[in-house]
């Protein structure tokens, strides 16, 4: 079984704990935590028992908004990179095992989408068609599968002259029996590796765009939080730093989660970060 | 005529398949751009600009009148005439607006790039050398960290604390307004944005260093220069780096591409005078032409960066071979 020795890796067990952790305050927040948008006099205030992480500039309590930011981070680290995981897995299998024209044009469509840094693509998109989060969501996972796509591919390639795929097909195993009862299998590995650095990318991605105010303004952002601290460097220190750290420790953790996947599974250096 | 396989035809056949990848990618942006809600000569007239003949203009200036793919012809054409059309918002053709800006981003870049390689390749060398160990765990924790640092969130704590706390360095900017152009003055306000961008950049190339490394030093050669009597340095640096330096490289030129990319974060708050900063401000202010160019110059980095890694590879590793 490939999960048992993940417990031993203590990269993976701390970000999984730590992402774990931010989905329960990402459900606390929608159940128990306060008005993330409730303004109030006591503005620009100092960490007090009232408020652990201060106020902002409209007197709103930075933890509360700390918690309810939690879910969009969570939603952007999640779906685009499990969309392009499955997208990018499917294409880079069939192309590597094919091969012939179907590879061509594949990896001619993997070169193009790599050419113009997603993070532009997301940048411009979410500028000019408005920065809802399904949108950015849709460039993510636009972008994201070919990186993924490449790297199946040339796990693919490797693999489909192996002896195991050999016999396989010796005995009448057909292509589609042969990618997903074996090659599937094998690719998974690199799969997850990369979905995780994915979902850090992500996040990070999401709370640029909400810094450089192009982000969606129905939702709280940890990276929204951090554009209005801008103005109050010198004076308010909480109101950088604590939604910083909260950006920061989620990257970290899913940055974390993938290292122990890469270390347990031994596919580092097939896999970037 | 160069023999076939040689390493001209190989780069000739790159370049021309670089260039045919950027019309695409500058057709599929033009369009996207085009695609956008809201009307672009409105934009570019402002606020006074409800004279319809005004906007009539402008419409025939942009040739916004005309069907798309007629657009999109006549984009290709000027561009391939080194004519990247005209920003009324900044006032001037969109290649001298670029041409303007371009020294503060290469100023920036090629400083965060060297102090990045450096520090990252000695950084991710000794981590290799002692794997397992305690400074191996240090290294290596420290650079996920700093992989893991969002670029802006880092610029807002060194401003907070260098800037305006200490006030030993200037908080954003190029030039002071007394003493401008200085060496020293530039220098000054320089520290600060290039630790913030190489930071990231060192993480991830002491991540791959440190990976590849490693991986050279069970190789039978380094085990053949040990037996020789070769010093450990000499087995770090003159054997096992030089075979690990290719995704170094990868990673190195990936970055040279995507120099803008990073630079829109870094120069936003740090008000530096560059292309990234020239990017935000067009997206803002819906300058298409502008941004049009700004998004062609940065694929070109991309496919010229590749262009360039080729070429090193080639140098690093003369067991590479072409087709």
């Amino acid at each position: 079984m490939m999960l048992r020795p993940l417990l031993g890796s203590r990269r993976f067990v701390v970000g999984s704990l730590f992402v774990l952790l931010v989905l329960a305050a990402a459900v606390f927040a929608a159940i128990a935590a306060g008005d993330p948008f409730r303004t109030s006099e006591t503005i620009l205030a100092g960490p007090s028992r009232a408020h652990p992480f201060g106020t902002d500039e409209l007197g709103r309590d930075i933890l509360t908004r700390i918690l309810n930011g939690a879910a969009t981070t969570l939603k952007v680290a999640i779906a685009p990179p499990l969309v392009a995981a499955v997208l990018g897995t499917t294409v880079g299998l069939a192309a590597g095992y094919y091969g012939g024209l179907l590879d061509e044009v594949l990896l001619k469509l993997m070169e193009f989408t790599l050419v113009v840094p997603r993070f532009l693509i997301a940048l411009v998109a979410a500028a000019f068609f408005g920065g809802h989060l399904w949108l950015v969501g849709v460039v993510l996972a636009a972008t994201f599968w070919p990186s993924t796509g490449r790297l199946v591919r040339a796990e693919a390639i490797s693999l489909r002259e192996r002896e195991f795929v050999e016999a396989s097909r010796s005995v009448g195993a057909g292509s589609f029996w042969v990618i997903t009862r074996h090659l599937l299998v094998l690719v998974a590995p690199v799969v997850a590796v990369n979905t995780s650095f994915q979902a850090g990318q992500a996040a990070l991605i999401e709370a640029g765009l909400a810094f450089l105010g192009v982000g969606d303004r129905n939702l709280i952002s940890w990276g929204a939080m951090l554009a209005d601290a801008q103005s109050y460097l010198g004076t308010a220190w909480w109101t950088s730093v604590f939604p910083g750290i909260a950006l920061a420790l989620m990257i970290l953790a899913l940055n974390l989660l993938g290292d122990g996947l890469a270390d347990t599974w031994n596919v580092r250096g097939r896999v970037r970060l | 005529m160069p023999p076939r396989g040689s390493f001209a035809v190989f780069l000739f056949r790159r370049l021309v398949s670089g260039v045919l990848l950027l019309a695409v990618v500058t057709a599929a942006t033009f369009v996207l751009i085009s695609l956008a809600p809201g009307d672009t000569a409105q934009v570019f007239a402002g606020q006074q600009g409800a004279d319809p003949e005004y906007l009539a203009l402008i419409r025939e200036r942009l040739q916004l009148d005309r069907p798309l793919p007629y657009q999109v012809g006549s984009y290709l054409k000027a561009v391939a005439q080194g004519d990247l059309g005209f920003s009324l918002i900044q006032g001037r053709p969109v290649r001298d607006a670029i041409l303007a800006r371009l020294p503060a981003s290469l100023l920036l870049a090629a400083t965060a790039l060297a102090l990045s390689a450096l520090f990252g390749i000695v950084l991710g060398v000794i981590a290799a050398a002692r794997r397992g160990g305690t400074i191996d765990a240090t290294i290596t924790v420290f650079s996920l960290l700093a992989y893991s640092l969002p670029v802006f969130w880092l610029g807002q704590l060194l401003v907070a604390l260098f800037a305006v706390r200490l006030r030993w360095l200037p908080a954003g900017g190029m030039r002071s307004a007394d003493d401008p152009g200085g060496i020293v003055d530039v220098t000054r306000h320089l520290v600060l944005p290039a630790t913030t961008f190489s930071l990231l950049l060192v993480a991830l190339i002491v991540r791959v260093t440190r990976t590849a490394t490693a991986e050279a030093l069970v190789e039978d050669y380094v085990t053949a220069a040990r037996a020789k009597g070769a010093s450990e340095r000499r087995v770090l640096f003159g054997h096992a780096l030089p075979n690990a330096l290719r995704p170094v490289v990868t990673v190195l030129t990936g970055y040279l591409g995507i120099v803008l990319t990073g630079a829109v974060l870094v120069e936003t708050v740090f008000v530096w005078p560059g292309l990234g900063r020239l990017l935000y401000d067009s997206v803002l202010s819906r300058d298409t032409p502008m941004l049009a160019g700004l998004l062609l110059f940065s694929a070109s980095l991309v496919v010229l960066a590749n262009l360039l890694a080729d070429v090193v590879y080639r140098v690093i590793d003369p067991r590479t071979r072409f087709r």
